[in-house]
C-alpha cells in the first residue's frame, strides 16, 4: 500500500495563488452593447490574453480523453454565427495592423484551440463559430487591472436519450418550459403561479404557456413568497397540482415557515386525511457571476434536514425535465432547483414527450475505482473536468455520481460506491460556503441517518478508514465583487486524494 | 458692431438700475401676478430681458449673445429674489383632519442646494449607466433618476441626525445622506476608494445613520422599525424613515410592521415611493388597492406628488412634527416616476410606452420644475445654473475617473468581518488545506 498525498492545481493558478484565474467567461450574458463592442470588451477574451474553453487544458497539454463526452464550450447559435462572420469581415476590411494583430492571435493560439474543437462535435456550425471566435482581435483597451475575473466552466451534454421519444434540441429553460407544457396538457387542475410568470418569466421558463392555457391557469402573484407558499399549499390540498416559482431560491426564506412548518408536515400531523403533495415549488439556483449576495445562493441545506419534503436539482435540461416531471407527480411536496447558470449554456437533445426519472436515485454518471466524486446541480460539470483531469494527469480513476435528489438521497448508491473504492475515499463538491453546503452529514467520514418518512436508515459505513473530504467555497458571504474570486476557488480544479494503508 | 454693443452695455446698465430699485421693492411676499403689477416700463423691460434670455437659451449653453451676457452679467445677485413662496398640491389625506400647508417658501439658497443636488443625482445616475454598459460596473445598478425630488425633499424635510432606510435603488439617498459622489461611484465599480470599501455595490451603501441599501424586497421596512424604536428609547427626538416601493407594499412584513409601530407609537414615516411599476409590474396589476397612503390602516397616511421637490419637502416636514409630536407612525406616498427600467437589465419599454415616458419627464421632470420656478421668479440667472450643471459634470467626471482607476479591495479583505472577533480567525477556503485569515 502506497502513501500518497498530493493535489493537482492546473499550473495557470499555481502562480495566481493571490489572484484568480482570468478565465472565458463561457455562460451566456445578456448585454446591452452591440455585438461588435461585446467582443472588444473582454466578453470572450479573457484577461491576460487567455481565450477559450481549453485554457486550462492547453496548458497542462492535455487531449481531452476520447472516453469522456464532448464538451460544448459555447452555445453557439445561428445568429452569433453570422454576427461573428460580421464581424470578421469588417475586421478583414479593417486598418492593416487589426487584421495582423487577429491573425497573429489566431496563429499564436490556434496550438491550443485545435484539440477542443477537434473534439466538438455539437455540430459544424458550433466549430465554425469557435473558429470565428478566435479569428476576432482582442482589441480591448482596457489595462489588465479593469480586466474582468471569470470562472471557467464547461457544461458537459448527456448523449441523447432514446428511450422516450423523438427529441429536440433544448436548452434548460426551454426544458422547464416543455415539462411545464407537458403538464398543463395533461393535467386540467395544474396552475402556475410566481412572480412576474404570466409574460413568460424573468428566465423565460413559462414563455408561452399563458397564451397556450389562459389566464386563469399561468398567472402572476404580487410580491409575496410567503404568499405565494401559503397559496401553493392551500391550492395543492384542495386538489390543485401547484406549481409555485419562487423569483431566486435567495427568496424563498420568507416563504421557510411555511415550507418547513406547513408543507413539510401537513400529511404527518393529519394522520394522512390531508397532504400537500400536489405541491411544486421552482427556483432558480446558484451563482451565475454577477448574482452576489441576494441572486447567487444554493439554500438546499436549509431544506435537506426537513422531512416532508423533497428537494430536487437538476444537472442539464434531460435531467431537469424528467425531475421536473417526477417532482410534479410525486405525493410529496417538492423544491425544484434549477440551476440559472445553465439555463442558457446548457443545451441537450430532449424529449418532447413526457418522461420521468426517478426520485431519490443518484445517477453514476462515471465508473471508476480509486475515488468517489458526488455532487449536483452545476458542479456535475466542474467535477467531470477534474474527473477527467484525474485520469490523464495523475492516473486515478474516479467514480463520478450525481446525487439528484438532495432530501431523500440516495444512500445506498453513494455507499456501494463509496466502499467499492480500495480505501473507501469521498470527495464531495458543492459551490456553497463550507458551513451551508449540504454535507454536515457527510463530514468526518459518516453517513448518518437519513430518516425518510420516519425510518431510519443509517449505514455502517464508519468501520472501515474512510476518507471524506469536502470541496467548497471559501466560508464567507458573497459579496459582489468577489463573486468570481468566491467561484474561482470553488471551482477549483483541485482533487484531493489521499491513500492510506 | 462694438459701438452698439457699447450702447446697449450703458443702456443696460441704466435700465438695469432702475429695474434693481424696482424689483427689490416688488419682492416681498409673493410675486405672483395678482400681488405685483409692473408698470410699462417694467413690462417693456421685462419683455426685452426675457427675449435676450431666450436668444441665449436657444443658442446653447456656450453661445450667448453678447448683448444677452452683457445685460445679464451686470446684474449683481442682489438682484436675486432671496425667497419665494409657491403654491403646492394639496395633499389626499387618510385619517388626517389637517394636511401639509398649501404654500411653501423657497429660499435661493435652498433652491439652489436642491438643484445641485438634484443634477448631482441625475447625472451620477446617468454615469453609472454608462459605466455598466462599459461593463466596468457588473451586478445589479437599480438608477435613481426620476425621482430625484424625493429624495432631495425628503432631506429638506429632516436633520442628518434623523435616521433613514430604504430598498436597492439607494444611490440618491446615499448621496442626500452624507455620501460623497466619488464614494458612490468607486463603490459601484468595487473598488478600495468606496463607501462599503467596495464589498458592497450598488444595493448596499452606507452612510451614518443611512442604514442601506437592502436587496431584499421589503425586509428594510422592520427594521427601520426597529431604529425608531432606538430613537424613541434613547429619547433623542430622532425619528427613522422607512422607504419601501410599491411592489414591496404587498409584502406581509410590511403589515407587520405597521402594526407594531402603531401598537408602540414609535416615531417612523413610513413612505411608499410609488413610480408606478414594481419591476415590470404596474400597480394595478399587482395591488387590489392602489392607495397605498390607505394601506396602513389605522395609520394616518398623505398622498404627495412625489415630482415636486417643495410638495415633497412640506409632507416630510408635516410628518416629521407628526412623530415628533409623540403621536405615532404616519405613511407618506410619494407619487413618482423613474426614468430606466428596474435595473440595468431592463431595458424599461417592454410594460411602459416610451412615450408615456417622455411625457413625464417634459411635464413633471423635477429638476425642470424647480429650474422654471427659479428662472421665473428671478431667483437665479440661467447662467448660474448653467454654471451649476457644469461643476457637477466636473464632478461626477472626476469621480468616475477616480472609481475607474482606484485599485479593487485586496484578497485579504474577501474573508474579513464575516464575526466580530478579537483575533483574527481561520477560515476554511475551497480545500482544506487553503486557508483563509478573517479579520474583524
Amino acid at each position: 500500500m502506497y502513501v500518497v498525498c498530493f493535489w493537482t492545481i492546473p499550473c495557470c493558478l499555481v502562480d495566481n495563488i493571490n489572484r484568480p484565474a482570468q478565465i472565458t467567461v463561457r455562460y451566456e450574458r445578456r448585454s446591452s452593447l452591440p455585438a461588435f463592442a461585446r467582443r472588444r470588451d473582454g466578453h470572450f477574451n479573457a484577461g491576460q490574453g487567455k481565450i477559450g474553453p481549453s485554457s486550462i487544458q492547453g496548458r497542462l497539454d492535455k487531449r481531452l480523453n476520447p472516453l469522456t463526452q464532448p464538451t460544448v464550450s459555447t452555445n453557439y447559435s445561428p445568429f452569433r454565427l453570422k454576427r461573428d462572420a460580421v464581424i470578421i469581415i469588417f475586421f478583414l476590411f479593417s486598418p492593416l495592423t487589426t487584421a495582423m494583430a487577429a491573425a497573429a492571435r489566431f496563429l499564436l493560439r490556434g496550438a491550443v484551440s485545435k484539440a477542443p474543437i477537434a473534439n466538438v462535435n455539437v455540430g459544424a456550425q458550433s466549430s465554425f463559430g469557435i473558429t470565428l471566435l478566435r479569428l476576432s482581435p482582442n482589441c480591448s483597451s482596457k489595462t489588465k487591472t479593469q480586466r474582468r475575473n471569470a470562472a471557467h466552466f464547461t457544461y458537459h451534454p448527456d448523449p441523447v436519450p432514446t428511450e422516450y421519444g423523438p427529441t429536440t434540441k433544448m436548452n434548460l429553460f426551454q426544458s422547464v418550459t416543455s415539462a411545464l407544457d407537458n403538464t398543463l396538457a395533461s393535467d386540467p387542475t395544474a396552475v402556475i403561479f410566481g412572480e412576474d410568470v404570466a409574460f413568460g418569466g424573468v428566465f423565460r421558463c413559462t414563455v408561452g404557456l399563458r397564451d397556450k392555457y389562459g389566464k386563469d391557469r399561468v398567472f402572476n402573484t404580487p410580491l409575496c413568497e410567503q404568499g405565494i407558499v401559503g397559496f401553493g399549499i392551500g391550492a395543492a390540498v384542495a386538489g390543485a397540482t401547484a406549481i409555485a416559482e419562487i423569483q431566486f431560491a435567495d427568496y424563498i426564506y420568507p416563504a421557510f415557515d411555511q415550507i418547513v412548518n406547513e408543507a413539510a408536515k401537513y400529511r404527518y400531523r393529519s394522520g394522512n386525511l390531508f397532504d400537500c403533495g400536489n405541491l411544486t415549488i421552482r427556483a432558480p439556483w446558484g451563482c451565475v457571476g454577477h448574482g452576489s449576495l441576494y441572486h447567487s445562493q444554493s439554500p438546499e441545506a436549509f431544506f435537506a434536514h426537513c422531512p416532508g419534503i423533497k428537494v430536487v436539482i437538476p444537472r442539464g435540461p434531460v435531467q431537469c425535465k424528467g425531475l421536473l416531471l417526477s417532482c410534479i407527480a410525486d405525493q410529496n411536496p417538492c423544491i425544484f432547483f434549477e440551476p440559472k447558470i445553465l439555463y442558457r449554456a446548457a443545451v441537450e437533445q430532449v424529449p418532447t414527450e413526457a418522461y420521468t426519472i426517478p426520485l431519490s436515485q443518484a445517477e453514476v454518471i462515471q465508473e471508476g475505482s480509486d475515488v468517489t466524486l458526488v455532487a449536483w446541480g452545476t458542479q456535475i460539470h466542474v467535477l467531470t473536468e477534474v474527473a477527467n483531469m484525474a485520469q490523464e494527469k495523475l492516473g486515478v480513476s474516479c467514480e463520478l455520481i450525481d446525487l439528484q435528489t438532495i432530501l431523500p438521497w440516495d444512500t445506498e448508491t453513494v455507499c456501494k460506491a463509496t466502499i467499492c473504492c480500495a480505501p473507501p475515499t469521498l470527495l464531495q463538491g458543492h459551490h456553497l460556503n463550507c458551513s451551508r453546503g449540504f454535507s454536515a452529514c457527510f463530514e468526518g467520514g459518516n453517513i448518518l441517518s437519513s430518516p425518510v418518512g420516519g425510518q431510519d436508515r443509517t449505514v455502517a459505513y464508519q468501520s472501515r478508514g474512510s476518507n471524506h473530504r469536502r470541496l467548497c467555497c471559501r466560508d464567507q458571504l458573497h459579496s459582489a465583487n468577489h463573486t468570481q474570486r468566491y467561484l474561482d476557488n470553488g471551482m477549483l480544479f483541485s482533487v484531493g486524494i489521499t491513500s492510506s494503508g | 458692431m462694438s459701438s452698439s454693443a457699447v450702447d446697449v452695455d450703458l443702456v443696460g446698465n441704466v435700465i438695469l438700475v432702475a429695474f434693481c430699485f424696482d424689483r427689490q421693492e416688488g419682492r416681498r411676499g409673493k410675486p405672483s401676478a395678482d400681488r405685483w403689477r409692473p408698470n410699462s416700463m417694467q413690462k417693456m423691460l421685462t419683455i426685452i430681458s426675457n427675449v435676450l434670455r431666450g436668444s441665449a437659451r436657444s443658442n446653447g449653453a456656450q453661445v450667448v449673445s453678447e448683448a444677452a451676457s452683457l445685460v445679464v452679467a451686470s446684474r449683481s445677485y442682489a438682484d436675486f429674489t432671496p425667497e419665494a413662496t409657491f403654491d403646492i398640491k394639496k395633499v389626499d389625506l387618510h385619517r388626517l383632519e389637517e394636511g401639509p400647508p398649501l404654500t411653501a417658501t423657497l429660499t435661493r439658497e435652498e433652491g439652489l442646494k436642491y438643484y445641485r443636488t438634484m443634477q448631482t443625482i441625475r447625472r451620477m445616475e446617468l454615469k453609472a449607466d454608462q459605466l455598466y454598459k462599459q461593463k466596468i460596473i457588473r451586478g445589479f445598478c437599480h438608477l435613481y433618476d426620476g425621482q430625484e425630488a424625493c429624495a432631495v425633499g425628503i432631506e429638506g424635510g429632516i436633520t442628518l441626525s434623523d435616521h433613514l432606510i430604504t430598498a436597492y435603488r439607494a444611490h440618491g439617498y446615499t448621496l442626500t445622506r452624507g455620501g460623497t459622489v466619488r464614494e458612490i461611484m468607486a463603490e459601484l465599480t468595487g473598488r478600495r476608494g468606496g463607501i462599503a470599501k467596495g464589498k458592497g455595490g450598488s444595493m448596499h451603501m452606507y452612510t451614518k445613520n443611512f442604514y442601506g441599501g437592502n436587496g431584499i424586497v421589503g425586509a428594510q421596512v422592520p427594521l427601520g422599525a426597529g431604529v425608531a424604536l432606538a430613537c424613541k428609547y434613547l429619547g433623542n427626538d430622532q425619528l427613522c424613515v422607512s422607504l419601501y416601493g410599491d411592489g414591496a407594499a404587498n409584502q406581509g412584513q410590511i403589515f407587520e410592521t405597521y402594526n407594531m409601530s402603531s401598537l408602540w407609537k414609535l416615531p417612523i414615516i413610513f413612505i411608499c415611493e410609488n413610480n408606478q411599476y414594481a419591476m415590470g409590474t404596474s400597480v394595478e396589476r399587482s395591488a387590489a388597492s392602489t392607495e397605498y397612503y390607505k394601506r396602513g390602516d389605522y395609520i394616518p397616511g398623505i398622498r404627495v406628488d412625489g415630482m415636486d421637490v417643495l410638495c415633497v419637502r412640506e409632507a416630510t416636514k408635516f410628518a416629521a412634527a407628526h412623530c415628533r409630536s409623540g403621536k405615532g407612525p404616519i405613511l407618506m406616498e410619494l407619487q413618482t416616476y423613474r426614468y430606466h427600467g428596474h435595473s440595468m437589465s431592463d431595458p424599461g419599454v417592454s410594460y411602459r410606452t416610451r412615450e408615456e415616458i417622455q411625457e413625464v419627464r417634459s411635464k413633471s421632470d423635477p429638476i425642470s420644475m424647480l429650474k422654471d420656478r427659479m428662472l421665473s421668479n428671478n431667483m437665479a440667472s440661467i447662467e448660474e445654473l448653467k454654471e451649476i450643471d457644469i461643476a457637477v459634470r466636473k464632478e461626477i467626471e472626476d469621480a468616475a475617473q477616480f472609481a475607474t482607476t482606484d485599485p479593487e479591495p485586496p484578497l485579504d479583505d474577501l474573508c474579513s468581518h464575516i464575526f466580530a472577533n478579537d483575533q483574527p480567525f481561520e477560515v476554511r477556503g475551497a480545500t482544506p488545506w487553503t486557508k483563509l485569515t478573517s479579520t474583524s
